[in-house]
Order: C-alpha cells, then structure tokens, then sequence
C-alpha cells in the first residue's frame, strides 16, 4: 500500500513538472502537400523588419520576436512555380537575443556566409573509438517547405512558431570511411 | 628584351611542371536545376539495408580495372516523393557501386549508405571561430535522392556511376548557431 501511495505522489508530481508543450510534428509527406512551393535555396542577405508576431499566438512574449526578411537565390524548385526573376524573400520569428530556449519556439536562423560542420559520425553513443566519417563543409543550402504570402513574400508551412520544421539542412554526402 | 625572357624563364618552367602535375579529371556536377529535370524521381529516402549484387560496373573506369568496383542494392524507406514520372513501388532499391580499394585522391565520389541511426557531433565554424556550442545528436539518415528508373524496376543515381554522390544530398535538421 505505501509504495502505490508513493507512485501515486510521485506521478503527480512528475505531472506538475512536465511542462513540454505538444508539438505535431510535420512528416515530409505532410509539408509537400501543405507547400505552395518546395525550393531548394541558398541565402543571399538578411533584414529586419517591422512585422508583428501573428496575434493569434497567444504566446505573451510574442510581442518582442524580431521579423526578418531573408534574400534567398532559387536553385531548383521541386513543387510550385517560381519567379527566378524576382527576389525569393521569406519572413520568419526569432528571440531578440537569437537564441534556442529549452522547451521553447522551434525558430530559424540562416548563416550567410560558408559554415564549417566539424565533426564525427558514429553508429551509436558508444562507438566511441572509431568514427565512419567526418562532416562537411560549405555554404548552407535549404530544403524549404513554404506558402506564399499575400505580398509576394513566402513563410514557412509550419507555424512560425515552430519555422524549423519547415527547413532542411541540405550537404553534400559526407566522407565516409571505407570498411564500414 | 634578351633579359625580358630571362625573367619570364623560371615561370614559364614552374608553369610546365604545374601542368604535368595536375590529372585531375573534369568532373560535370550538375546543378539542382539539371538534376530536377533529369531525374525520373526525386525522392526523400531513408537507407534501411545494404546488399552485394553481381551486377557489373558500365561506367566511366578513368584507369580503373571494372573489377575494382562492386555493386550494391540499397534498399530506402521512401518518406515523399518530390517528382515522379514513374510509379513508385516499395522495395525501393537503389543500384550504385562501391569500390574494393582505398579511393584514391581525385577518384570516384560512390555514394554509400549507412542505416540509421546515427550519432552525429557537430561543431559549427566560421572561419576559424565557434558560432555554435558542440551538439551531438543521434538522427536518421535522411537523404533527397534524384534518381532514374531502371528497367527491372530498380533504381540508380542520373549522374554517371563514377560520381554517383552527385545525385544525392544528405538533409539535416537545422543546425543550431548563433549569427555574430
């Protein structure tokens, strides 16, 4: 009896701990058919801007994300017709501080300039000796998931909230060691 | 003018040297705009096993003997399809080659396969500076294939065989980093 008074506390208060907000998350299937347009794109310039979180977010600090515009060049679209002509601008959220906060918005951010991935790939946690490659290098490419805007402008398919699911890290094949 | 040629000698030396030294071979890597209209299918694909086929290797050999390379069947969950001028049918296989030996320097870029998942430990440069802590993360093996169909139903890369890596690109959740 005392153990499943103790189990019984202790769910409750795991339960007041458990603060992780459900997020769906979008399976590619789902953001291809949501997507206006797919575009594989590289990003060009950043801006600020002066649009407003949307109000329907009922986040209270919503008020204080930072808008910006992203200047992309269009190298491949996969779904949806694309102006090549016209600049490819998307408008997304971030923290004013440009941070990740555990347990909070899911927002992206886009290097400009070449980035390198430095690192190993192993089979598991413990395949600690013997790495079976190293990441690559380069200027960050995007598969991006996207609708369009009434201006001209797209935004993520996802909610802006959680813009990260909307984008993809494209690289090139990593190296890998043979005998793998 | 005599001491003109002088001048120009040790140059024009280093020059022929430079040009006996440098076999690297013109490699055709077609642009995302190339790949997506080649391609019978663009597909998002999860590598599930590899195995030996005794198909034989057809293409560009560039001093190789055929028998340096073997061929895989790689069989690939399929979690959308970008494109499609063929139907798509599970199993999903994926014919490419590998090669028996160490890859030499300005060898053949094989494509290879490693089913998940996999630990990953990125650091994120600029240059030389750290914009992003150390992540290790374990994820599956996602990658955006551009492919054509063959007759018995399977699949190979629309780049030639030599540079089969050419056809795929590997998609990762966005890595996280601070703009300076």
């Amino acid at each position: 009896m005392p153990i499943r008074i103790l189990l019984f506390l202790f769910s409750l208060v795991s339960l007041q701990n458990a603060e992780a907000r459900g997020v769906h998350v979008l399976t590619y299937e789902e953001l291809f058919a949501m997507a206006d347009v797919v575009v594989i794109i590289e990003p060009i310039s950043t801006e600020k801007t002066a649009d407003k979180y949307p109000d329907d977010s009922h986040l209270p600090e919503s008020s204080s994300f930072i808008s910006y515009n992203t200047t992309f060049k269009v190298l491949g679209a996969l779904k949806g017709a694309v102006n090549t002509e016209k600049p490819f601008v998307v408008l997304y959220f971030n923290y004013p501080e440009n941070t990740a906060r555990a347990n909070g918005a899911d927002f992206i951010s886009f290097a400009l300039e070449p980035i390198q991935f430095s690192g190993i790939i192993k089979r598991n946690e413990n395949d600690a000796g013997e790495a079976i490659g190293s990441l690559f290098g380069g200027k960050p490419r995007w598969l991006a998931f996207l609708k369009k805007r009434d201006g001209g402008r797209y935004e993520s398919v996802s909610d802006p909230y959680d813009a990260a699911m909307s984008f993809q890290e494209i690289h090139h094949p990593f190296i890998y060691k043979l005998g793998h | 003018m005599n001491k003109t040629k002088h001048r120009f000698l040790p140059f024009l030396l280093l020059f022929f040297v430079l040009l006996q030294n440098s076999e690297a071979r013109v490699v055709s890597s077609m642009s995302y705009e190339e790949l997506t209209k080649k391609a019978d299918v663009i597909v998002i694909i999860e590598p599930i096993k590899n195995e030996s086929c005794s198909d034989k290797y057809t293409g560009q050999l560039y001093g190789h003997a055929s028998g340096d390379f073997a061929g895989i069947n790689t069989t690939f969950k399929v979690y959308a399809v970008l494109k499609s001028l063929v139907k798509v049918e599970e199993p999903f296989v994926v014919l490419h080659f590998i090669s028996k030996k160490v890859i030499p320097y300005n060898g053949p870029n094989f494509a290879r396969f490693f089913p998940g998942p996999l630990q990953f430990e990125k650091k994120v440069l600029k240059g030389k500076n750290e914009i992003g802590g150390i992540t290790s993360y374990q994820e599956a093996p996602m990658w955006i294939a551009f492919l054509k169909k063959r007759d018995d139903g399977r699949y190979e890369p629309i780049t030639e065989p030599y540079d089969s890596a050419y056809s795929f690109k590997e998609l990762h959740e966005p890595s996280f980093f601070v703009i300076p």
